[in-house]
């Protein structure tokens, strides 16, 4: 398939839509799944690889599903298109470039859905909704479990439950995330207050790209650690109550600060957009900090004419491997932040804050 | 302001204070970055260093077993997982599974057994199993003259068969 045609449309998550869409980005659940009587992908052959990759791409492609799925050699693809795929979350940096061999990942139009093949563990199902949706995120991807089980054997056993390569995810091998946006208790330095609540229930709160990532602009994921003893639904439970605890501390911070400081919030807001607006020069780290404000600014009604799904966009467009195939060539260092001002320049021409 | 080593615009700006000497470094960002000045890539989270930590609490197994461990089914030797923090293939679980219990217990913070979905397939065998079990004592049972045991029983079956899947 043509990773191009992607460009121009937006993934599930970042549809900017959903329940509690003024905090809560996206919710994303993925499920650890290997093949009973085969070695773990890190321990198997070259040969046993390309085994597992043949009989799990002939499950996927059997499935009956609503909305088809289309399977990518990761192997193959350019190293600007894993990054692609990277940024979009349709697969993780280590199917990326870490591991090696026959490797790839199915996912469906909307980007619902993507099943990595290959990845640490054989299997990665996960699916994405957007906004705070985890019930409709468990039952999708429950579903797809449920097809593939009927045609391959998963490796399985009473006391563990899900074998998996690492004992962090054994049992349910589920990881559900929550990825939130909390500027205002970053604004009124509440946000350790709200995440230490996270560490007494065996919550864990990380970067917008996951394990290891910073907590660039504001946004970060919650989610749950234990993955043994405790069931799939209890686990969601937990993270919702968390999340809507998390939810409300941040919709109380946000209106405080325009009660009490308007002013200085609307000058952040306006200077950020002023900032997109002109710069000649743009890293991805600023431009994140800056799109931030800018969210911000949209949730309170500072900035009329941008939508949070324009800001989402920016977003995406602005990440290295998605700015080089707008732009349509190779563009590193200096050349790469010269392009990302540019593309943000021409898009945010029209829009001003109130 | 330019690049003390090279001609480029400088865009790293260093200070340090070294015997209350205050100095001062202006790079641009290849320079830096040749110099190692400017942190790689958002780190991996160290797994084996991770694991490391917490086997690293734990009473020391005896020595010679502990670290001798392979698992018969795919050749992968218990010292491999602790150097890797990856298993070697499904049955490590069992091969390993003295070591692995204590271990689990501080990952997952329980000592609990896996609670949630199971396979549909894995459930059908569990419970063709435990009718054949079951059927056993009721035949031990009826031969033994306990006949409210073997009522008890029968009932269990009963019960078992009602919830078959397709």
């Amino acid at each position: 398939m043509n990773l191009n045609t992607l460009t121009s449309r937006l993934g599930e998550w970042l549809r900017g839509t959903g329940p509690e869409s003024d905090v809560v980005v996206s919710t994303r659940i993925r499920l650890a799944r290997n093949l009973a009587g085969v070695p773990f992908t890190t321990r198997a052959t070259p040969h046993q690889k390309a085994e597992t990759e043949a009989r799990l791409r002939e499950a996927i492609a059997g499935l009956d599903l609503s909305a088809p799925l289309v399977y990518v050699s990761v192997a193959s693809l350019a190293a600007v298109d894993r990054q692609f795929l990277v940024e979009r979350q349709l697969i993780s940096r280590e199917l990326a470039g870490v591991l090696d061999g026959p490797r790839g990942v199915a996912f469906d139009d909307r980007e619902a859905v993507s099943l990595m093949v290959n990845e640490e563990d054989q299997l990665r199902l996960q699916s994405m909704r957007s906004g705070l949706d985890l019930d409709a995120a468990w039952d999708a991807i429950d579903h797809i479990d449920d097809l593939i089980e009927g045609r391959v054997e998963y490796a399985f056993n009473d006391d563990f439950g899900y074998l998996t390569a690492c004992p962090t995810n054994v049992g349910t091998g589920m990881r559900a995330s929550v990825m939130l946006h909390l500027p205002a208790l970053g604004l009124t330095k509440q946000i350790d207050k709200a995440f230490k609540a996270l560490q007494k229930i065996n919550l864990v709160v990380r970067g917008l790209y996951g394990e290891g990532s910073r907590a660039l602009g504001d946004f970060f994921q919650v989610s749950n650690q234990v993955t043994l003893g405790k069931s799939e639904v209890a686990s969601l439970n937990d993270i919702r109550s968390v999340v809507l605890e998390i939810i409300k501390y941040e919709r109380m911070a946000r209106s405080t600060l325009m009660r009490e400081a308007r002013q200085n919030v609307h000058d952040k807001v306006a200077r950020a957009l002023g900032t997109l607006q002109s710069a000649t020069m743009m890293t991805s780290e600023e431009t994140m900090e800056l799109l931030s404000a800018v969210r911000l600014g949209v949730n309170l009604k500072l900035i009329g004419d941008l939508t949070a799904t324009t800001v989402n966009e920016l977003f995406i467009h602005t990440q290295p491997a998605h700015l080089q195939k707008l732009v349509g060539e190779a563009l590193d260092g200096e050349a790469r932040n010269a392009a990302r001002a540019r593309y943000l320049r021409t898009r945010l021409r029209t829009a001003g804050a109130e | 302001m330019k690049c003390q080593f090279c001609s480029n615009p400088a865009t790293v700006h260093l200070t340090d204070i070294v015997q209350k000497k205050k100095r001062e470094m202006h790079l641009c960002e290849a320079c830096a970055r040749e110099k190692n000045l400017i942190p790689p890539k958002p780190q991996e989270l160290n797994i084996p260093a991770l694991l490391q930590l917490v086997l690293g609490q734990l009473p020391v197994p005896a020595k010679a077993s502990a670290a001798d461990l392979v698992c018969p089914e795919c050749g992968t030797p218990y010292a491999h997982f602790r150097a890797q923090g990856r298993l070697g293939c499904p049955h490590d679980y069992d091969a390993f599974r003295s070591l692995l219990e204590p271990l689990l217990e501080r990952v997952q913070n329980s000592a609990a057994r896996h609670t949630g979905k199971v396979p549909r397939r894995h459930a059908r065998r569990m419970r063709v199993a435990r009718k054949a079990e079951l059927e056993a004592r009721l035949k031990s049972a009826v031969a033994g003259e306990r006949y409210e045991d073997a009522a008890r029983l029968r009932d269990e079956i009963r019960a078992l068969g009602a919830d078959h899947e397709p």
